[in-house]
């Protein structure tokens, strides 16, 4: 049953990330429970890393770098909702950051490791500066409930090559920083942490940041926005407006991922927790210029949800697509190039 | 051009891929990369 929800909800997130239609079909028909899937998956990944590492070692730079970004993508998804075996989820994760670690000087444009310390642990997140000599305006990306920055990387090229430098980065509760930091709602304090960093590094313009945030994500970044005058544009894909009130409809795997990043002991714990993360109260704040994306036929955060931030927002745009899943990852050629084209428009990129 | 003499096969190389379908269309990452370095050394890119 849960094998058969995780690939419902999300192979077109799959595909949109960068696993082969061809491999999915291939490692899902042997996953016939779902305690296999995060082995099945880590399995499929190592062929690649095992790509990578022969391309790096014959000097093949391009297409190491490339196949270890892939390996990266197919270990992250090894490991993005297998909160029931953490030491097996653990070692997926480990793995996919360490991949992606060896591609960045190899992609192009490359990528650079850069940490944050954060309430007694730390961030981590890649940023990624596009072509020309800067200082560049830069995008924050940030993940929800079970994606991390590993995932992002066919997202960036979109700003990239509009001339926006990127930083993908784990929040509390997120990639590296899951064992540390709880999920928490008021992320313009973790988001204030990660501008400081970014705005001090070579080449990027402080004055020109926004963020790009998807599925929890979109909530975390309106909630930044909301509380950070220094973001200057936000985009928001497919984010909730209050957690708590579409509790009950969320998939059995996506309670249990959040009950653990949250770090409650139990589902009802996890349940006031998960009422935190809401935008009553703080939309009317959300005053920079942002784009609200969702899909009617999310089953995973209802479309309302944004209508609804949009309407309350001071200067919003709603882009509602009819066939959109959630992430809209089944059309992202409706929202990918719109969203890097608004970005650019609002940073001048 | 070879040599006169010089066998059609001595300059080949054949990368025969086990799951490869039609285009090898579901292997691409086992190709295209490879083809693409392949040609690079091959013209100097």
């Amino acid at each position: 049953m849960r094998v058969t929800s995780a690939i419902s909800h999300w192979a077109p997130r799959l595909f949109a990330n960068g696993v082969d239609p061809s491999d999915f079909a291939r490692v899902t028909a042997t996953i016939d429970r779902w305690a296999l899937w995060c082995a099945a998956w880590s399995a499929e990944a190592a062929g690649h890393e095992g790509l990578g590492r022969t391309a790096l070692a014959s000097g093949l730079t391009r297409s190491g770098g490339d196949h270890l970004a892939r390996a990266a993508v197919y270990y992250h998804f090894a490991k993005f909702m297998f909160v029931q075996d953490l030491a097996q989820m653990r070692a997926a994760h480990e793995a996919a950051v360490s991949c992606l670690n060896d591609a960045l000087p190899h992609l192009d444009p490359p990528g650079q490791r850069v940490t944050i310390p954060f309430d007694g642990a730390e961030l981590a997140g890649i940023l990624r500066r596009p072509a020309g000599t800067g200082p560049h305006p830069a995008v924050i990306m940030i993940a929800g409930l079970d994606s991390a920055k590993e995932e992002f990387g066919a997202t960036e090229e979109y700003f990239l090559d509009r001339g926006l430098a990127t930083f993908s980065v784990d929040g509390p509760g997120q990639g590296e920083a899951e064992y540390d930091l709880a999920i928490r709602a008021d992320w313009e304090v973790p988001g204030a942490a990660v501008i400081d960093a970014i705005a001090a590094l070579p080449g990027i313009d402080q004055a020109r940041i926004g963020v790009w945030g998807v599925s929890l994500g979109g909530y975390y970044a309106a909630r930044l926005a909301s509380g950070d005058a220094r973001v200057r544009a936000c985009i928001a894909l497919c984010g909730p407006f209050s957690l708590g009130e579409i509790w009950p409809q969320l998939p059995e795997l996506s309670r249990e991922a959040f009950r653990v990043r949250s770090k409650s002991a139990t589902e009802q714990q996890a349940r006031l927790r998960a009422a935190e993360l809401t935008m009553a109260g703080r939309a009317g704040s959300l005053t920079a210029p942002a784009l609200i994306i969702a899909g009617k036929k999310d089953r995973i955060f209802p479309w309302q949800d944004a209508l609804r931030l949009s309407q309350q927002a001071a200067r919003a745009e709603l882009l509602l697509l009819e066939a959109g899943n959630h992430g809209c990852a089944n059309v992202t050629y409706l929202h990918r190039p719109y969203a890097a084209d608004w970005m650019a428009r609002q940073l001048g990129g | 051009m070879p040599p006169t003499g010089w066998p059609a096969s001595s300059a080949a190389e054949l990368l025969l891929l086990e799951a490869g379908n039609h285009g090898c269309a579901n292997v691409t990452y086992l190709h295209r990369p490879y083809a693409a370095d392949w040609m690079a050394r091959q013209l100097g890119g």
